[in-house]
């Protein structure tokens, strides 16, 4: 276990991020659960007269009074731990999604894996980890009505209450001894599941080569190798499974017949009313559950463990507390919403020195190897080279994307020492080659939250107007998701004039090339140039991006030739 | 579509083994009893006592208890494991079955329907049957017989509660039902705010760079928080839904309870019942909460199983338009190949025009014939028509003078075999590849085959030898060595006529002459058909076609048309034996784009 992970620590945090509403959870659920204390003692009385033939109709009226108190209860607490669950998740999500996004500072981070297996920290993962701080709240109140109930039984019969404790005892024990074996049987299930699944999309892939060969019944016969591995693996989790369940639901019984067991020397000296029986064998069907819970407290702790080491990757390396940051978080519907964070000040570039800067990739070898560059201020750089010569890369770590391995940026002669954080609006702005944009209004992909800003220049400069006047929304319209609703050319032009939005002082535009025609290409370099107030490192193939450059760079194998 | 309820299909499935679902079932009636018995030990313990039994009988009975919930205990995972068992060998029946129903499914499903979403119906669909037969069913059957019994013995007791208590059942059976299936749609709009919350963050994820580049971070975050709002809304409101629904059975159940005590008063202060009756009556009333629970519990499982069989039946129901009903045989030894006034045309709307226009083709049998085309010229659509992957719109193919239309598809298969241009590679080692997951075939037939190819010191060369992974799609080697793997595909199969797909990307020079080498050894003695990208390959075939949109413009030896004077192939003979074919055949000076 990573020793970062503090599992209680971490559920204090989780809690106390809605301290008040966390408050309130516990005592409503914890009086909730204690409420069949006095409906079984209710039920006792009413049996006691029974047997005396006296008149019940007052404690049935009690009990029903009693019964309705707990549906109240359980309404309440239930709006609290709605709220309070989704709060704790949404501020895990919160700060791992800041952590992914944010321009540089402490925080930032960058993604270990694949947007959709990353997916899972912020479902699974959360999930798990609030469900987790959550077991306490059950464990909690189901412990207390079993304190409470075995108080209660050892006031009619010391005996009975002591022989209940066996079963329970025994029960958790076999419980936890099960327990990771289901999970081991689920996890070999998955597996195996995910096999089948797998081989299935390979054959129907290959359909053809199996076809053509006539080997389908071959592939056929691996596929039951597959399916008959996963059903010993399904029936064994199906079994173990229901074992727990079942032990937990037969407890109950267990419980019932001991007491009955411990019960009868009383009942033979006429020391047991049938009311006592009713009330022990009420308060056994509950403390049937109690092993249940305890169970699920340590699994759940279990998992939790994982889940937080998991979402710790989502975190800048060695601040798994930033996890559980408390960050505003406004989802109620009293909140005012959160907005974007202002830019930063403007401090107009005269000129931006590089010096040695070096990145290497690691994998390929690939990067940029001592690059020394000083530029002046609103000049048009055009960095040129084959495929693979570092290009995007020198952009790239100019923007603070990637990291340096060594060398320093330097800003009007000043030492930057969080690239990223700096190289923001509207000191700068980055074009990727191919930009992503995401499935809400075009205006919103152009402002990225900043809507004190005018669009209609930036909308001409980079020729979308054209394209708007043709779509009955205009900057309304949504581009569906990942922009999948607009051409190439028109999702290049939408990032562009996100970066443009600002005037940045330094632009870093990589390949547009291949999403704009010569025309587009060539009007988009005319009007940077006259808008004349942003320096422009550019990468382009194009003549005419040279034709129109203060200075072509051309790099090879990561330096400059 | 065929009408077949999927309740009947079920039953079809469980059908072979009806033995040992019966047997289930009886053992599921029994455990379905056994809750009966708590309550009534109970009571007769009560009324013993009161009568004054002897220490032993009450510790027999209070023992019987114990005996009892144990026993309930083993039951149920006796019959967990034998229902999960059947469950899983019924439904592993079928994914073979469907599996087998897909793969003889014609190109045009194919290409309708991609492999995720067959996946997601031969498994997924399936899984939620086998769910459905093994948790279920189980369930569902023995809740029933402990209600049934429940009311049963209540009757036996005391009819007129008996048929309160049945009357009471029914009525709140029907309202959990209908509130359960409101709870539904809350539902569903909730797992679809989540889904919005989640689609947000991926998308921003995917587009981290563009977002820290651009100053978007707290944009981002700000616009997650909104679409985690709409998920509390959401979430409060299905809770709403799920704490009433939660409130209205436990008032059911209480009311009933009180009822029942109200009733227990009367009958006693009357004499009817003794007190461990009463005692037991109501304690029966407590116990229906469970097999109730799970009987509403399941609904959904029951909709998702019958909407899974359903869709299963629908896809069983899908019908080849390639019909395989021909007996034919086809002549020993190598094929000779005869295409009679052949034409094709896709019935796409988008795409009208004649792939193939009245081709003639004869081959004589063990010739090797070059097939040189641009592309949408009709090279495709001709070697799926000599794989009868698709049928001729007019005209007819036959191979040794028998149509291949009247053959059945297993012997076609046997006697023909094809390397095409994108060889599919499989995730698999480099056996399972080359043999196609046969395991009747031995590594010494492997390496037997890849030694007269040559390739032996190729395979042996990888990692592992032949118990080499690849990747996903074959990751790991390149497009010229997937033919290498294609060609000892077809070199173990020993096929009469061949059709080579020629790779057009690059390949590297000592990848090439290995395909050189083993294409060489492979068309010996085989009527071999290449389709062809390289001038280099064509000139060590016998005859040469040239295609151009779908119809024949040149056949001949490739003696006739070198010496020819105008022949397209003399032309581009000329033009370099390194050239790419389909770059210089481009001559007659047209631009049209690719037909897809």
């Amino acid at each position: 276990m990573n020793p970062a992970v503090r599992p209680m620590w971490f559920a204090w945090r989780t809690g106390i991020f809605r301290g008040r509403i966390w408050a309130w959870c516990w005592l409503t659920w914890t009086v909730f659960y204690l409420m069949p204390l006095l409906t079984g003692w209710l039920l006792k009385l009413a049996f006691d007269e029974l047997e005396r033939s006296g008149s019940i109709t007052m404690l049935l009226i009690w009990i029903g009074v009693a019964e309705s108190f707990s549906w109240v209860l359980f309404a309440i607490s239930v709006w609290f731990v709605i709220r309070w669950w989704v709060s704790a998740l949404t501020l895990m999500r919160t700060n791992m999604l800041h952590a992914q996004t944010a321009s540089g500072g402490p925080r930032a981070a960058q993604l270990p894996l694949s947007p959709s297996e990353a997916i899972t920290r912020f479902q699974e993962d959360a999930r798990d980890a609030v469900l987790w701080t959550d077991s306490w709240l059950d464990g909690a109140g189901i412990i207390a009505y079993g304190i409470g109930a075995l108080v209660i039984m050892s006031t009619i019969s010391k005996v009975a209450a002591v022989v209940v404790l066996v079963p329970l005892v025994t029960v958790t024990l076999i419980t936890r001894f099960l327990t990771p074996r289901l999970y081991a049987a689920r996890s070999a299930d998955r597996k195996a599941a995910s096999t089948v699944n797998s081989f299935l999309g390979e054959m129907f892939a290959g359909m053809l080569a199996f076809r053509l060969a006539g080997r389908e019944e071959a592939g056929i016969a691996r596929l039951e190798q597959h399916t008959s591995l996963r059903r010993r693996t399904a029936v064994r989790d199906t079994v173990l499974q229901q074992a727990i369940d079942g032990i937990a639901s037969s407890t109950s019984d267990v419980v019932i017949g001991l007491t009955l067991l411990a019960l009868v020397p009383s009942v033979r000296d006429g020391n047991l009313s049938v009311g006592d029986l009713a009330l022990f064998v009420a308060y056994a069907v509950q403390l049937g559950r109690v092993p249940r819970y305890v169970s699920r407290i340590i699994t759940s702790r279990e998992q939790a463990i994982v889940s937080y080491e998991r979402m710790g990757e989502m975190v800048a390396t060695d601040r798994l507390d930033d996890l559980l940051d408390h960050r505003p978080v406004t989802i109620e519907r009293r909140d005012t919403m959160l907005t974007r964070d202002p830019d930063p000040g403007r401090d107009p570039l005269n000129r931006l020195e590089l010096s040695s800067l070096t990145a290497v990739y690691p994998s390929t070898g690939g990067g940029i190897r001592g690059i020394d560059l000083s530029i002046r201020g609103r000049s048009f750089i055009v960095v040129t080279g084959e495929v693979g010569a570092g290009k995007s890369t020198l952009l790239r770590t100019i923007a603070g994307l990637d990291e340096l391995d060594s060398g320093s940026i330097i800003w009007n002669g000043q030492l930057i020492e969080d690239v990223a954080a700096w190289m923001v609006p509207p000191n700068a702005a980055y074009l990727p080659q191919v930009p992503r944009l995401f499935s809400e209004s075009l205006a919103s992909n152009i402002a990225l939250g900043r809507d004190d800003l005018p669009l209609d220049d930036i909308l001409a400069l980079t020729t979308l107007d054209r394209d708007l006047a043709e779509m009955p929304l205009g900057a309304g319209t949504r581009v569906g998701a990942r922009g999948l609703r607009l051409s190439g050319g028109q999702a290049q032009r939408v990032a562009a004039a996100r970066s443009l939005l600002t005037t940045p002082e330094l632009l870093l535009i990589d390949d547009v090339s291949s999403a704009l025609d010569v025309a587009t290409e060539l009007e988009l370099w005319t009007r940077l140039r006259e808008q004349g107030r942003s320096t422009i490192i550019a990468v382009s193939h194009r003549q005419l991006a040279f034709d129109l450059a203060d200075e072509v760079i051309t790099l090879r194998d990561g330096r400059i030739v | 579509m065929g009408q077949t309820s999927p309740w009947r299909a079920l039953f079809g499935l469980l059908a072979p083994h009806r033995v040992r679902a019966g047997v289930i079932s009886a053992v599921l009636t029994v455990a379905g009893v056994l809750p009966l018995l708590g309550p009534l030990l109970i009571g007769r313990f009560i009324d013993d006592a009161d009568a004054g039994a002897t220490s032993a009988e009450l510790l027999f009975i209070a023992g019987l208890y114990v005996a009892v919930g144990l026993g309930r205990q083993l039951m149920s995972v006796a019959v967990a494991w034998s229902a999960a068992d059947l469950a899983w060998t019924v439904t592993n029946e079928l994914r073979s079955d469907l599996t087998r129903h897909v793969l003889a499914l014609d190109l045009g499903f194919h290409r309708r329907t991609s492999p995720g979403e067959l996946v997601s119906r031969v498994d997924g669909d399936v899984t939620a049957l086998s769910e459905f037969i093994a948790s279920f069913v189980v369930k569902a059957v023995s809740a029933a017989v402990t209600l049934v019994g429940i009311v049963a013995v209540v009757t036996w007791q005391d009819w007129r509660i008996g048929l309160g208590l049945g009357v009471y059942l029914a009525a709140a059976i029907g309202t959990l039902y209908v509130m359960r299936n409101q709870a539904v749609d809350e539902a569903a709009s909730e797992q679809a705010a989540n889904g919005r919350m989640l689609g947000e963050i991926e998308e921003r994820l995917t587009g981290a760079d563009d977002l820290r580049g651009n100053g978007g971070g707290s944009h981002a975050v700000a616009t997650f928080q909104r679409a985690s709002a709409a998920v509390l809304r959401s979430t409060l409101q299905r809770e709403k839904q799920g704490v009433t629904l939660w409130v209205v059975s436990n008032a059911v159940f209480v009311t009933g309870g009180l009822i029942v005590l109200a009733v227990d008063a009367a009958l006693l202060r009357r004499g009817t019942i003794t007190l461990g009756a009463a005692y037991m009556i109501f304690q029966y009333t407590q116990i229906l909460r469970e097999p109730l629970g799970q009987l509403s519990d399941e609904t959904e499982a029951v909709q998702r199983a019958a909407g899974g069989m359903s869709r299963t039946i629908e896809l069983m129901a899908e019908e080849s338009s390639i019909v395989n009903t021909g007996e034919a045989t086809l002549p020993s030894g190598p094929l000779a190949l005869h295409l009679d006034h052949v034409s094709f045309s896709y019935d796409d709307e988008d795409n009208p025009i004649p792939v193939l226009d009245d081709v003639d083709i004869d081959l004589a049998a063990g010739t090797t014939l070059g097939v040189l085309g641009r592309t949408g010229s009709g090279k495709t659509t001709l070697a799926r028509l000599l794989l009868r992957l698709v049928e001729p719109t007019a005209g007819s193919v036959a191979f040794g003078g028998v149509d291949i239309s009247s053959v059945p598809m297993r012997d076609l298969r046997a006697r023909t075999g094809v390397v095409s241009q994108d060889v599919h590679l499989f995730a698999a080692s480099i056996r399972d590849n080359l043999v196609l997951f046969d395991d009747s075939i031995s590594d010494e037939r492997v390496r037997v085959a890849l030694g007269e190819l040559e390739l032996l010191d190729w395979v042996e060369g990888m990692p592992d030898g032949l118990d080499t992974v690849l990747g996903p799609a074959g990751s790991g080697l390149s497009a010229g060595e997937g033919q290498l793997i294609a060609l000892t595909r077809l070199f173990l199969r020993e096929p009469d006529l061949v059709l080579l797909d020629e790779a057009s990307s690059r390949v590297d020079p000592v990848t090439e002459a290995r395909v050189t080498r083993a294409v060489d050894r492979l068309v010996q003695g085989r009527t071999a058909i290449v389709i062809a990208h390289r001038l280099s390959t064509v000139e060590r075939l016998d005859e040469i076609l040239i295609l151009d949109s779908g119809r024949v413009v040149e056949h001949g030896t490739q003696e006739s048309l070198r010496t020819s004077d105008g022949s397209r192939y003399a032309a581009l003979l000329a033009v370099g034996s390194d050239h790419e074919v389909d770059a210089a055949l481009l001559e007659p000076a047209q631009t049209e784009s690719e037909t897809p």
